[in-house]
């Protein structure tokens, strides 16, 4: 009985098999970088706001400290947005006619609250508290970035939950001294291998969980 | 088939029936009919056979199929899943203007104030959120629910005190919310201004100021707000011919008759469940229904906690005609028919008679003198209460776990009779101003006392003052909303008189006035606002530290002579005296009178009365 197929068939039979794993493989690579991609994330993506805000002014030039107007930011689970009052106790005097500043002194008038665009958005299933991170050693640079370098606020860091177990599964990679959390400059890299044995020291030093404890479910998502 | 349709064939049946009798029937063989109407063989009938389900037999031929609509929702549900797979839009963060001081939005704040229920109040502390109350619970630093008394190892020890509230407090903070509250002023059902009803109530009032206010009354509830009780009776000075009525449908009228009965004057109890040994419960639900419970139940919990400290529990004995909660909890409970209830509560008093186990139970309590407890249930007749007062008496319980003070109310009154006079002077047309302050008495009146729409008819000018849009309502010219407690200035006394300030969580939702609002009408300064009624009286009547208020109580007919006052309630554990600043520091004071959520020792003195002879 003759062959259905010619011999020549095998080869096709192999590259087929082959290429279905290959293209099987690229497909889920291309899932997963576009997953970690900032089209996904929403990282670096700079958001324009209704007020042409810049904090790389007023931290980096003018050194105001972040709990100026972020004032909840080491009591409540939000570090908080400023009062239109707030921005008002400086823009009173300064730049008092600046046509950048009109919607901050219309809400003042008007006592219609400025509506900011959200940079920073995690799931609602994820429970994050900022009191708790700034208490014990987490600066804000180490999420937010060089804050003090951004014109226009962007989102510095993934906010994927692979990013956040970086840190819960190995804090004494990150923490550092509780008077250094509002430092824009201080990073653990400019510590080289001294930040592991200062970690480990301020792991004890700020009572930080166990990492059965920071890397339990329900520590995030209660 | 339903009756109906029998009743028309009856006739058809007869006729069919006796047709068949006379042998005219065209039928042949035998006939077998399961059912009248299938032997009448009535049009009825055979529409019934046809249509199996004749009440739903149209839903199986409509065109939405059961199978195509499973198939739709199945796509729905679906497609709904795929929308969780969607970008989320952007998120708005919207602050402050100017943020409120201590406002730190996502924490909450507490704040202390109490829930007013049958006049009186259970002290809480609420929870607001970003300016919205949320929760209600009770305030552990109040002296009801103080620290002092629970036993040292009690699990549910709060370091402060006992946070405990009722089902009817927890549910207050949904009436706040209630969509169905009334929500604007009307005039005959058209919405008008709190100013233009002020207006016409000057106006009637400057007729009725030359004849001393004769054709005003007022009806309310039971007033225990020492406030608005003082409020009360400056009007009264100044229109003395108006009359002040108070009613509510679930009064303590039998207990109120029977002290009188007993002591001669009304009287507020309250008892100590921690120091008893021995209590018997006269269909009193004590653990669930009285101004106190939550105390109560507190005490008796400890009480029947067996520590190395307190060996012997306590024992309850209940005799009810109605299963009660109290009854549940009990050691021996006997239901007694409601008919042979005097019988049984005479033979306990007396120690004879009766069925066996009220020898044993008299036996009982005589050898626990003064430490032991009896207590009768609201819905028994005064002369059972009168009873009991006899026996505690005899017992040697009073000033010792059962103690007497002034009634709660500013001016107790009997509500039946109080009513009963109201009504005498609608109809005899004395009535020209009737201003109804709470309540709702024209659903709940008692039958021979309706407040019927002819009845008030006779009645000129007819406000209401109520959270809801209600029956008695309909029947008056003016409805005002009220404000909900959480949303108003006021003062009101918990179960053992010590008051607590009443602080709004909020602003009215629906512009509501407090009783004090609309009272103030009626006076010279028309115009005051809620907060400064309830200040400027505490201003006036602020008790001095360790001294306290002898409230300005009208006890009718009380033989002072017999009563005397005691300096405080003898269990009282030293409260925290925040007024300890200067005398004249009022404004501190009320700021820490506010902040704790009591007016420190102003719980009603005790009162040693002798019992009258009987």
């Amino acid at each position: 009985m003759p062959q259905i197929f010619h011999h020549s068939t095998n080869a096709l039979a192999k590259i087929t098999i082959y290429g279905a794993i290959f293209v099987a493989a690229i497909a889920l690579w291309a899932t997963v970088e576009l997953n970690r991609s900032s089209w996904n994330t929403g990282q670096w993506v700079e958001r324009q706001q209704p007020v042409q805000f810049s904090h790389k002014h007023h931290v980096g030039d003018d050194g105001i400290d972040c709990r100026y107007c972020h004032t909840s930011v080491e009591t409540a689970a939000s570090a908080g947005l400023p009062s239109t009052n707030t921005c008002m106790n400086c823009h009173k005097q300064i730049w008092a006619d600046s046509p950048y500043l009109e919607p901050v002194r219309a809400s003042f008038r008007t006592g219609k609250p400025i509506e900011w665009i959200r940079v920073h958005d995690l799931p609602d299933y994820a429970y994050f508290n900022h009191s708790i991170h700034v208490n014990k050693g987490v600066g804000c640079s180490t999420c937010h970035g060089k804050v003090d370098e951004m014109p226009i606020a962007y989102q510095a860091s993934s906010l994927q939950m692979e990013w956040c177990l970086e840190c819960h599964r190995a804090p004494e990679r990150f923490v550092r001294p509780k008077k250094e959390v509002f430092n824009m400059s201080w990073r653990p890299e400019n510590k080289g291998s001294d930040q592991l044995a200062e970690g480990r020291r301020l792991l004890t030093e700020n009572k930080i969980q166990g990492k059965e404890i920071l890397t339990s479910c329900s520590t995030c998502h209660r | 088939m339903s009756d109906s349709d029998r009743h028309i064939n009856f006739k058809l049946m007869r006729d069919h029936l006796l047709a068949m009798e006379d042998g005219k029937d065209s039928r042949t063989g035998k006939q077998y009919w399961r059912s009248l109407e299938e032997l009448a063989d009535s049009p009825v009938f055979q529409e019934f056979i046809v249509r199996e389900y004749p009440q739903h037999a149209e839903e199986w031929n409509d065109p939405i199929e059961r199978r195509t609509f499973i198939k739709l929702m199945g796509a729905s549900m679906a497609l709904a899943g795929l929308s969780g797979c969607v970008f989320q839009p952007p998120e708005k963060i919207v602050p402050y203007i100017k943020q409120p001081e201590e406002e730190v939005p996502g924490k909450a704040l507490f704040y202390a104030t109490a829930a007013p229920l049958f006049g009186a109040a259970t002290p809480v502390l609420v929870r607001s959120n970003e300016g919205r109350p949320t929760k209600v619970e009770g305030n552990p630093d109040h002296p009801n629910n103080r620290p002092g008394d629970f036993p040292v190892d009690d699990p549910a020890r709060d370091p402060r005190g006992s946070s405990a509230t009722d089902i009817f407090t927890q549910a207050s903070i949904l009436s706040l919310y209630d969509p169905d509250r009334s929500q604007t002023l009307t005039y005959r059902e058209d919405i008008r201004t709190w100013t233009s009803f002020v207006g016409e109530m000057r106006s009637a009032l400057d007729e009725q100021r030359p004849k001393q206010g004769a054709g005003i009354r007022f009806l309310t509830e039971n007033i225990t707000s020492p406030a608005l009780g003082a409020q009360m009776k400056e009007l009264l000075q100044a229109l003395p011919q108006a009359k002040w009525h108070q009613y509510e449908p679930a009064n303590r009228d039998n207990a109120r008759a029977g002290a009188v009965m007993a002591l001669g004057q009304p009287v507020n109890i309250t008892y100590r469940f921690d120091l008893a040994d021995r209590i018997l419960s006269l269909d009193c639900d004590f653990l669930s229904c009285l101004p106190g419970s939550l105390r109560y139940a507190r005490d008796f919990a400890a009480k029947r906690r067996v520590t190395e400290e307190n060996k012997n529990m306590s024992r309850l004995y209940v005799v009810e005609t109605t299963p009660s909660n109290t009854g549940a909890k009990a050691d021996h409970q006997w239901c007694v028919k409601p008919s042979e209830f005097e019988t049984i509560a005479r033979a306990l008093a007396s120690g004879a008679g009766g069925p066996e186990w009220v020898q044993a139970v008299a036996k009982d309590l005589n050898q626990h003198k003064g430490a032991s407890i009896v207590v009768a249930g609201d819905q028994q007749p005064p002369i059972i209460h009168a009873l009991v007062h006899a026996m505690n008496s005899a017992l040697g319980n009073v000033g010792k776990t059962v103690f007497y003070s002034d009634p709660l109310e500013v001016n107790s009154v009997d509500n039946r009779e109080s009513f009963q006079d109201l009504i005498k002077d609608i109809d005899a047309g004395h009535v020209e101003l009737l201003v109804i302050i709470g309540g709702n008495p024209v659903y709940n009146a008692p039958n021979d006392l309706k407040l019927t729409f002819e009845r008030l008819e006779k009645v000129k000018k007819r406000v209401h003052l109520s959270l809801y849009k209600d029956e008695t309502t309909q029947f008056c010219h003016w409805h005002i909303p009220q404000t909900h407690y959480l949303e108003s200035w006021g003062d009101a006394r918990s179960y053992d008189g010590t008051v607590t300030i009443l602080q709004p969580l909020i602003l009215p939702l629906y512009d509501g006035k407090t009783p004090g609002e609309m009272l103030a009408i009626f006076s010279a300064q028309y115009d005051r606002k809620p907060l400064d009624l309830v200040k400027n009286y505490w201003q006036a009547n602020r008790p001095s530290a360790g001294q306290p208020i002898a409230m300005q109580q009208q006890v009718g007919g009380a033989p002072q002579a017999s009563s005397q006052s005691e300096s405080a309630r003898p269990s009282a554990s030293p409260t925290p005296s925040p007024s300890a600043s200067a005398a004249g520091d009022f404004e501190s004071w009320w700021r820490q009178t506010i902040h704790d959520g009591f007016v420190p020792n102003s719980a009603l003195p005790t009162k040693h009365i002798q019992r009258a002879p009987t």
